[in-house]
């Protein structure tokens, strides 16, 4: 069971205007041959920098949009051909105010959407007041919309998200502008429907640490095409992405250096420091976790440490590499769990 | 259609009354009335003070009748309901673009067509309502209804829904396409003033309006109201023209469907491309 993703084509065809009665049509190409796959029980995490085309993959698996060729299944259903069964099962939730009426109240919006995707009439009610309290609407469930903070209206939108108990979840930018409380609360959400409930998710993110925090699996497409897919660290240690060890040792002595020194050289790590005051501040750069072996030099040495950190590499540089052409490792359609 | 899938038109329905409530109250409802009473009042005048109700013996011979404040009345009625059906039905979808929620309805399983025809009944309900208001009020203007043929009024109102729901679906695809409201709903209200005989008689105007007129569904409702009503005719002897416009009115609502559709994918496109 799950979503599988083959060959997604979507070719924009826009006319520009070009002289007074004259129209040039030109073909923009969103996404390109994307293959990927979205377990149920799992959260597949779509990365990529703006227009990259991750709200335009999100529209067509939702069938907002028709393909221009590829297609998907959604457990048994054709993307296009079940269009209207596979609507019952999946819903996407984007960051911002939108998608919900903000004449209606809170509640009657919930109804309003009860009602157009026909969940269980006696169930109606109750999920309702669930979703009200997961996003902490209930005081607010009879006001007008119009008059909700933009939080609110945001939270409202992820009720509505949910109100269907679809199977397969697009969550677009879901906690952008949210508060931090809120946003935590909706990871838990989203990590709790995936992990207990068993839905399948895909997610998109600007927060790396959110998408690092939640996936299990991360796509990244850039220009519409696949570039790498794996998971956080697999796509760290794709891009060679370095950790960061900063130590402060309680002394200078040349025996300190020295061991240090060797443990660069035998792991190839970069290695800098600066006398301050009777202590040595030491940063030590490497694709691997060194922390054991510069302690073990440094106390051999008998030193003391005054202080040690441990920076790991971070998402965010990961793609911000796998975006930039030169820098990639691969091909399109790299893949770090092959 | 089962009972199941009658809930989400119901909810339409629901919806798009209590929106209309709450944003406009009674601004449309008062608006459309004074339209209406304006066109009938000044009518009234031109009529009784300057032309003494006397009217031209072609008048009689277009129009089948000397009674021109019925004659006036039911065509500022028939005005006023299409322009109150079609001003919502047609604008429910760039609304829905609009305020953000086009996506969110387009996401769910309700059917185009259903969604649709949800906004034109609960649209019916208020412009029909409307359309009643309007007649009463200007029944001191010189109304008369002696000769109704309510069958005649029953199956005139029938293909005059289907002609507005089709005529307001082929607006809806434009603006939609174009994302205008105003040009395009403004213009098409003033050709139905002017051509569709709501005021006057077609034969009045040149021919090849006459052939504009003849096409479109308006022209058609006024002229099945008016048999029905002033001359009385029932279901049987207006026959040939309820299949005319009956089928004129399928027509458009197939195209508008069609075009809609069309629409949709375009309108959705457009804003990610």
């Amino acid at each position: 069971m799950g979503i599988t993703v083959r060959d997604l084509t979507k070719v924009y065809v826009t006319r520009k205007g070009a002289g007074w009665f004259r129209k040039v049509r030109e073909e923009k190409v969103a996404v390109d041959s994307l293959s990927l796959e979205i377990p149920a029980g799992r959260i597949t995490g779509l990365l990529g920098l703006n227009g990259a085309g991750k709200t335009t993959t999100i529209k067509m698996l939702t069938t907002l949009l028709l393909p221009t060729r590829g297609g998907a299944n959604i457990d048994e259903l054709d993307l296009v051909r079940d269009a209207a069964a596979v609507r019952r099962r999946v819903n996407m939730i984007a960051g911002g105010e939108r998608m919900v009426y903000w004449r209606l109240t809170g509640r009657e919006n919930l109804w309003y959407f009860a009602q157009l995707y026909q969940v269980e009439p006696s169930r109606v009610n109750s999920r309702i007041e669930e979703l009200l309290e997961l996003v902490g609407l209930k005081d607010a469930a009879d006001t007008p919309v119009e008059r909700y903070s933009k939080g609110m209206k945001q939270r409202l939108q992820i009720a509505r998200g949910l109100i269907n108990d679809p199977s397969y979840l697009f969550m677009d930018e879901p906690t952008l502008g949210l508060d931090a409380p809120i946003a935590r609360q909706l990871r838990g959400v989203t990590r709790d429907l995936a992990v207990t409930r068993g839905k399948g998710i895909l997610l998109t993110s600007h927060y790396m640490a959110e998408v690092e925090e939640l996936c299990d699996y991360i796509y990244v497409i850039d220009q519409g095409r696949l570039i790498a897919s794996g998971s956080a660290s697999e796509l760290k240690a794709l891009t060679h992405q370095e950790r960061l060890l900063r130590l402060t040792v309680l002394a200078t002595a040349p025996a300190v250096r020295a061991a240090l020194q060797s443990v660069a050289e035998h792991h190839g790590a970069r290695l800098g420091w600066e006398d301050a005051e009777g202590s040595l501040q030491v940063t030590l750069r490497s694709a691997a976790d060194l922390t054991a072996e510069a302690v073990a030099a440094v106390t051999g040495a008998g030193a003391n440490i005054l202080r040690l950190e441990s920076v790991e590499p971070s998402l965010e540089d990961a793609v911000l590499a796998l975006a930039e052409p030169g820098t990639r490792p691969g091909e399109a359609g790299t893949d770090a769990a092959d | 259609m089962g009972l199941a899938s009658v809930r989400p038109l119901l909810a339409v329905m629901r919806r798009n009354f209590i929106v209309n409530r709450r944003a406009y109250q009674w601004s449309f409802f008062v608006g459309n009335m004074i339209t209406a009473m304006y066109t009938v009042a000044l009518g009234y005048f031109m009529y009784v003070v300057l032309f003494q109700r006397q009217v031209d013996a072609s008048f009689v011979r277009y129009s089948g009748t000397s009674d021109y404040m019925t004659y006036l009345i039911l065509g500022a009625g028939v005005y006023t309901l299409s322009v109150r059906t079609m001003l919502n039905v047609s604008r429910s979808l760039i609304s829905e673009r609009r305020e953000g929620t086009l996506e969110s309805l387009f996401l769910t399983p309700v059917s185009r067509p259903g969604y649709l025809l949800a906004v034109m009944i609960q649209q019916t309900a208020v412009s029909g309502g409307e359309f009643l208001l309007a007649m009463l009020f200007a029944w001191p203007f010189g109304l008369n209804l002696s000769h109704v043929s309510w069958g005649g009024v029953a199956a005139a109102a029938a293909a005059t829904w289907v002609g507005l729901f089709g005529l307001s679906i082929l607006l809806g695809a434009v603006m939609l396409y174009t994302r205008d409201t105003y040009l395009s709903q403004n213009t098409l209200f003033w050709v139905i003033y002017l051509v569709c005989g709501l005021v006057f008689p077609v034969q009045y105007l040149p021919v090849w309006v006459q052939v504009i007129s003849r096409w479109i569904p308006v022209t058609g409702a006024v002229n099945l109201l008016r048999a029905a009503a002033m001359a009385g005719q029932g279901p049987a002897q207006m026959l040939p023209s309820l299949l005319f416009y009956g089928g004129l009115s399928v027509v458009y609502l197939l195209t508008g469907l069609a075009l809609m559709g069309w629409v949709e994918r375009v309108a959705l496109e457009e804003v990610l491309s």
